[in-house]
């Protein structure tokens, strides 16, 4: 004990010293284009986590400095973005000459820049959104390894996927996007339709369960982007696969037009920073517009939107302490819609329409307190409302005559047939809103002997959709056969809230001439309001990770240097459940017991036996991802290489699963009372009927998910070919994706035998669905810039190596089946050889096991940048100018022919 | 121009002349033929007496008749060219029902026949080994139409529980409709791929089997009468101006779905069988095939002798189907698009060919195809019953369920 107090003694002595030792630091920022000082440049520390904004006169300053090489990062909107090292022990004073963005400097990034460095990331700034001439989010992430172009639909929901072979809705779910410092947050919506169908026009636009829609996400307000594939910090929460940080842009700029176009799309968008007065803090304001139409001959298909912000930054003084505050005004407005050409289709109604506006106001206050044990306190908040209005209306002609039940009434019951010709319409007004809040403490221990900061912070985020719901009148259902429809208000489910903590503490070791730079931190999340019937009520889960960046000495050869670092990185990682899952509408059923469907009229009867079930699932616990990874990279001159191995395991993710029940219902023989001389519909007590017994089903949520996702990525950058002024970038990955169940699965042959459908339900051990994808791909991607001509083009050469997925061998026979009656019988040897239970037993081919296989395919996309004067910029791109896509056999021995079709468009930027 | 057309003309004439000199000065080189007879499965041929083999010499349309041995060899010398090979003949057919202990034989007289169209005979010796099949005579028993297609309503949309099928007895005597099923294929013809192509000379593979109830003597129909088969039983002209009424229909397939009505004046047939337990439309671009027959047993007899699997490459899953042996069909017809059609649902010798319904959607709403009468005896039509549904079968015709005319 006095051994340990004397060390706590020792720890307190030094860390007096090493803060005596700390100093105060200031500079200034210029514009090196005219000596001008730039006000609102963000100055950064990066390995104290310390951050300045300088003033109007350029200046800015930072206290509790400590001795030695400092590197400082500063970023500014329309300049570059520049790092700059101060030996603090030498000088007290620095200036930095920032560079203005454009084509005639020296070097320019139009891709991503791969980071391994606290978590795998890509870099997107200005310049590169500039060249790849985005009409979404979407579009950015064709930078990402292992990516490919694809030139986006907007007339879908557009869901994020991170390192995967294939497409689900987990990572999507699970991918976290932070706008500003504050999470946006899809939780509470409930916009669909119940049991519309395949293939109606509802497809591919619903978007309750994948996440952000990242068409929404307009890029003309952003300055950077931060797409987290690795191990994110703990800052960032509920999420399992992915953090995207989106950085808006801040600071006084001219007036920035920017006018696109394609066959597809036309997008205009104007931005604009100022401020009023020296003091008076900085205004930025965008405005933008994009009209996309699946079809260019198809006007009746379009997704518009418009998003628009008003942001606000100053820093002023509290207590005479440095205060940054940030307040930001948004809104988007889209506007999905499909329509059946009402000349095709007799004048009558046929239409999908979607309105979704967003409005936020947020905003966020820093106080510097520049103590050693608090450096900064900062306090975010946000609040958004939606307001959203899903409308389907047509004109419903049954294909004959068609039950319809009564909804909401439980019990026998009688009801009745469709009309021969109605209109059916249904509005789902939903209004997700979600309030956010967070508290977060900066600073640093001083018995740390080494550079460390910590950050230890509490968030609080509320969602809940405030809409009337779906109005809709179930007898006249959208669709004939669509039975389930039951009306609620959304109001009235509860609100989701999530309180998490966490603290991070970052520490950079040197042991002689190596470094070690080692992020680790803990957060917990726990849901909070939710009833005590919920496992998740009254638990907390927590989620460690850690970074671990090991940064050897930098070698010479052959004259050159030679840099290596090593990073590891791995955590646990929780998204709890979102409303949608947790709160299912209830599930009305109605069985037909007599179907009497006269030739007279008056004397036709439906009789039904309705019931309602609960599809809750209460035992739902959060979708938890494990990640692991390992990277390397080796810079060598000017040439780089990075390659990162990982390893994501998860198997709580959500999905819907099967259950069956067995109901018992009275089938009355239509044909056993004949219609002759009946004046009114007959007594159900004339009839011959049979007691039946039947196994039915509904879905639920589960957490029986199971994906693991594996692969490498790499980048290889070569040093620039001066002659041809070209650099030379290789990137791309390697992805193996399995896809399983990790709960027993659940398969019921639909047949009909002797008049009676088939009555069994097989449950298996493991999935039938298990497949591993695999994919492999490179970029060439050639980079011509001349300064000179102030001029870049990009020339890329997408290669995917191959494409493959196979089934994994699962049980040729079911643990089990259900009877009829419901009850749960082991499957027997014997079993196999019963004509109706052999139905059960799987058999797997030798095509079954046999890998999916998709060969090379190919194609050259050409992008190209020209400044023409400070004042206009064009950038122009053709996708597919080339491709090689040749047809195979697949599997099963039917040719598959690809095709790929060039498309083109360009962009005019306007600085006035 | 006159002189490229003169060079023209004189290329022309000069080919012909060179054609016409090598048919004039040689005599066209013979063939010594050999035919060895391949049964199909189940059936001998204890005398060969009964089989004749024709060769049709397509440019001369002269036939040579084979001489056949007892072991079932056909030999003919004939001139070198292009031939139809036309052998028929009788056999006996061994058929087993049931298993086990209770299994039966049961053997038939058949008709055996093979057609080896445009085959090439060249050299001083050619032979060759034609399949036969079994030959199904005319049972009696014929479908008249189908409505497979459904309708449209004046307001344009899909109106399709008013398709039926009708069935005919094309004999001059009254028969039994007791037990009669009826079945669609379930392979789809528009599809490069049959799964069932390996047993298509023995059994057709059905997606359903109706059947009509009954003992045995319960729905007599007498001669150059029908009965029809509706999805649904009701006048649908009341519903829908562009359909028919079908409130006469004999019978109706009434399934247990929600998306279905059950007339209580039309009896509902039965449904031994049914690929999928969804409601049952008959196909709409008339890609599919359908049979008539009767089990020799009872139905639950048919179904255990006749089960099949698919298992499916992607899943894993086994589907159990159920093939009507070819010699117990009593009528079949395909039904194909012309540029859709790629591979046959039945065997041709219950339907050589496929009665074409066109590509044209429009064309087939509120139409069938039907019968061509073949003549009229005594008042009662005789339909035309070759085994080749496109020349016995018009398409896109007005309906005419119970009307003979």
């Amino acid at each position: 004990m006095r051994r340990i107090a004397t060390t706590l003694i020792l720890i307190f002595i030094a860390s007096v010293i090493v803060s005596a030792q700390q100093l105060q630091v200031s500079g200034i920022i210029t514009n090196s284009h005219n000596n001008k000082p730039v006000p609102y440049a963000t100055i950064g520390i990066q390995k104290l986590n310390l951050w300045a904004i300088s003033d109007f006169r350029g200046k800015f300053s930072f206290s509790k400095i400590p001795m030695g090489i400092i590197e400082f990062e500063v970023r500014c909107l329309g300049f570059r973005t520049q790092t700059q090292k101060l030996n603090t022990e030498a000088n007290k004073f620095i200036v930095v000459a920032l560079q203005p963005e454009n084509l005639k400097l020296e070097t320019v990034t139009v891709t991503a820049t791969e980071k391994q460095e606290k978590g795998t990331k890509s870099l997107i700034n200005q310049q590169a959104m500039q060249h790849i001439q985005p009409a979404s989010f979407a579009d950015l992430l064709q930078l990402l390894p292992g990516n490919t172009s694809v030139s986006t639909k907007m007339s879908q929901v557009s869901s994020i996927q991170l390192r995967q072979a294939a497409t689900d809705n987990n990572t999507a779910l699970g991918t976290a996007f932070i706008i500003d410092g504050i999470p946006v947050s899809n939780n509470a919506n409930l916009q669909y339709i119940p049991n519309s169908g395949n293939n109606d026009k509802i497809r591919g636009r619903v978007n309750v369960t994948n996440g952000m829609d990242l068409r929404s996400i307009s890029t003309d307000d952003i300055e950077s982007v931060e797409i987290i594939r690795g191990v994110p910090s703990v800052a960032y929460g509920d999420l399992t696969s992915g953090a995207v940080i989106i950085k808006r842009k801040q600071g006084i700029s001219k007036h920035k037009f920017r006018i696109k176009s394609n066959l597809k799309q036309k997008l205009l968008a104007w931005s604009k920073g100022f401020t009023i007065s020296p003091n008076s803090g900085v205004f930025n304001f965008d405005l933008s517009y994009l009209n996309h139409t699946s079809d260019p001959s198809n006007p009746l298909e379009k997704y518009q939107r418009i998003n628009s912000s008003l942001r606000y930054s100053n820093n002023i003084s509290l207590f005479n302490k440095p205060l940054e505050i940030k307040t930001s005004a948004s809104t988007i407005f889209t506007i999905d819609k499909e329509k059946v050409d009402p000349e095709l289709n007799y004048n009558q109604p046929d239409y999908y329409k979607s309105d979704y506006t967003r409005n936020s106001l947020g905003g966020s206050a820093l106080l510097k307190i520049n103590k050693n044990w608090l450096q900064q306190i900062e306090l975010k908040l946000r609040g958004s409302i939606v307001n959203t209005k899903l409308v389907r209306e047509r004109i419903v002609r049954p294909v004959g005559p068609t039950p319809v039940p009564q909804v909401g009434v439980i019990g026998v019951h009688d009801s009745e047939y469709l009309p021969d010709v109605y209109l059916a319409q249904s509005v789902v007004d939903g209004a997700p809103a979600n309030l956010y809040s967070a508290l977060i403490f900066s600073g640093q221990f001083p018995f740390i002997p080494w550079i460390n900061t910590f950050k230890m912070g509490t968030e609080w985020s509320w969602d809940k959709n405030l809409g009337k719901g779906e109005q809709t009148d179930p007898s006249r259902p959208i669709f004939p056969g669509s039975w389930n429809v039951n009306p609620r208000n959304f109001s009235t489910i509860p609100s989701i809230q999530r309180l998490s903590n966490y603290f991070e503490e970052q520490i950079t070791i040197p042991i002689k001439k190596h470094q070690l730079k080692l992020q680790a931190g803990v957060r917990t999340i726990t849901p909070l309001n939710i009833s005590s019937k919920y496992y998740l009520s009254g638990k907390t889960f927590i989620d460690p990770r850690i970074n671990l960046t090991w940064k050897m000495p930098t070698l010479t050869i052959a004259n050159k240097p030679v840099s290596v670092n090593w990073h590891i990185g791995t955590g646990w990682h929780t998204k709890l459940p979102v409303i949608a899952q947790l709160y299912p509408n209830e599930i009305y059923r109605s069985i037909i017991q007599l179907n009497y469907y006269s030739q007279n009229p008056d004397l036709r009867r439906l009789n039904l036996y309705s019931y309602k079930k609960d599809p809750t699932n209460y035992d739902l616990k959060p979708a938890r991802n494990r990640k692991f990874e390992l990277g390397l990279r080796i810079k060598y001159n000017k040439a780089s290489l990075s390659i990162t191995a990982f390893d994501e395991y998860m198997s709580s993710g959500f999905t819907s699963r099967r259950t069956y029940h067995s109901v018992k219902y009275t089938d009355y023989i239509a044909g056993s009372v004949p219609s002759t001389g009946l004046t009114a519909p007959p007594a159900l007590s004339l009839f011959d009927y049979k007691v039946k017994q039947r196994l039915f089903n509904y879905s639920s949520t589960a957490n029986a998910a199971y994906m693991r996702k594996q692969g490498i990525e790499y980048t290889l950058k070569l040093p620039k070919w001066k002659a041809l002024h070209t650099t030379v970038t290789i990137n791309g990955a390697y992805f193996k994706t399995r896809y399983d169940n990790s709960l027993p699965v659940t398969y019921k042959p639909s047949q009909v035998i002797n008049n009676e459908p088939y009555p069994y339900v097989g449950i298996y051990s493991s999935s039938r669905s298990s497949k591993i994808y695999r994919h492999f791909n490179t970029r060439f991607l050639l980079e011509t810039h001349i300064p000179r001509l102030r001029m870049v083009a990009t020339t890329s050469l997408q290669s995917v190596w191959f494409k493959n997925h196979n089934n994994l061998k699962t049980d040729k026979f079911p643990i089990s089946y259900i009877d009829a009656a419901g009850v749960e019988h082991p499957f027997t040897s014997n079993d196999a050889n019963d004509l109706l239970l052999s139905y059960l037993v799987l058999k797997f081919p030798k095509q079954y096991l046999e890998p999916d296989k998709t060969p090379i395919s190919m194609s050259l996309n050409f992008k190209l940048t020209k400044e023409l004067g400070n004042q206009l910029s064009l950038a122009f791109y053709v996708h597919n100018l080339l491709d090689y896509n040749p047809s195979y056999k697949n599997k099963y021995g039917g040719t598959v022919y690809r095709t790929a079709s060039p498309s083109f468009g360009m962009e005019i930027n306007i600085k006035i | 121009m006159n002189k490229l057309k003169l060079i023209f003309t004189l290329a022309i004439a000069s080919t012909f002349a060179l054609f016409s000199c090598s048919d004039s000065d040689d005599p066209i080189p013979t063939s010594n033929v050999t035919l060895t007879i391949q049964l199909p499965e189940g059936v001998t041929v204890s005398d060969y007496s009964s089989f004749k083999a024709d060769l049709l010499n397509q440019s001369t349309q002269q036939t040579v008749a084979g001489t056949i041995s007892d072991q079932g060899k056909v030999t003919a010398t004939v001139e070198q060219g292009v031939y139809d090979i036309t052998i028929t003949g009788k056999g006996t057919k061994t058929t087993t029902i049931g298993e086990g202990d209770e299994a039966t034989n049961l053997e038939q007289t058949v008709d055996l026949r093979s057609f080896s169209e445009n085959t090439s005979i060249s050299g001083d010796a050619f032979s060759l080994s034609p399949s036969l099949f079994i030959n199904i005579e005319s049972s009696g028993w014929v479908i008249k139409e189908i409505y497979f297609a459904g309708s449209k309503t004046p307001e344009g949309k899909s109106y399709y529980k008013d398709k039926y099928i009708e069935i005919y007895n094309n004999t001059d005597k009254a028969m039994y409709a007791d037990g009669l099923c009826f079945t669609e294929s379930n392979h789809t013809n528009s599809s490069s791929l049959n799964k069932w192509e390996n047993i298509l000379n023995e059994a057709y593979v059905a997606g359903f089997i109706f059947q009509i109830p009954g003992t045995g003597k319960e729905h007599p129909v007498q001669p150059g009468k029908s009965i029809v088969i509706a999805d649904v039983g009701i006048n649908h002209k009341a519903i829908n101006n562009n359909s028919i009424d079908l409130s006469t229909a004999d019978f109706e397939w009434y399934e247990e779905h929600k998306l279905d009505s059950d007339t209580p004046e039309v009896p509902n047939i039965d449904i031994p069988f049914k690929a999928s337990a969804t409601i049952t439309v008959l196909n709409i671009f008339g890609y599919k095939a359908y049979t008539i027959f009767k089990p020799s047993g009872t139905i639950k007899q048919f179904l255990a002798a006749n089960k099949v699997v698919y298992t499916h490459p992607n899943s894993g899953k086994q589907y159990t189907y159920y093939k009507v042996p070819n010699n117990l069909i009593l009528d079949a017809v395909e039904i194909g698009a012309e540029g859709a059609f790629n591979t046959k649902a039945v065997s041709p010798q219950l339907d050589l060919s496929y009665i074409n319904v066109g590509t044209d959607k429009t064309k087939k709403y509120s139409k069938v195809i039907r019968r061509k009468i073949d003549k009229n005896v005594n008042g009662r039509v005789i339909y035309k019953d070759t085994n080749d549904s496109a020349k016995d079968f018009e398409a896109n015709v007005d309906p005419k369920p119970h009307v003979f005319n």
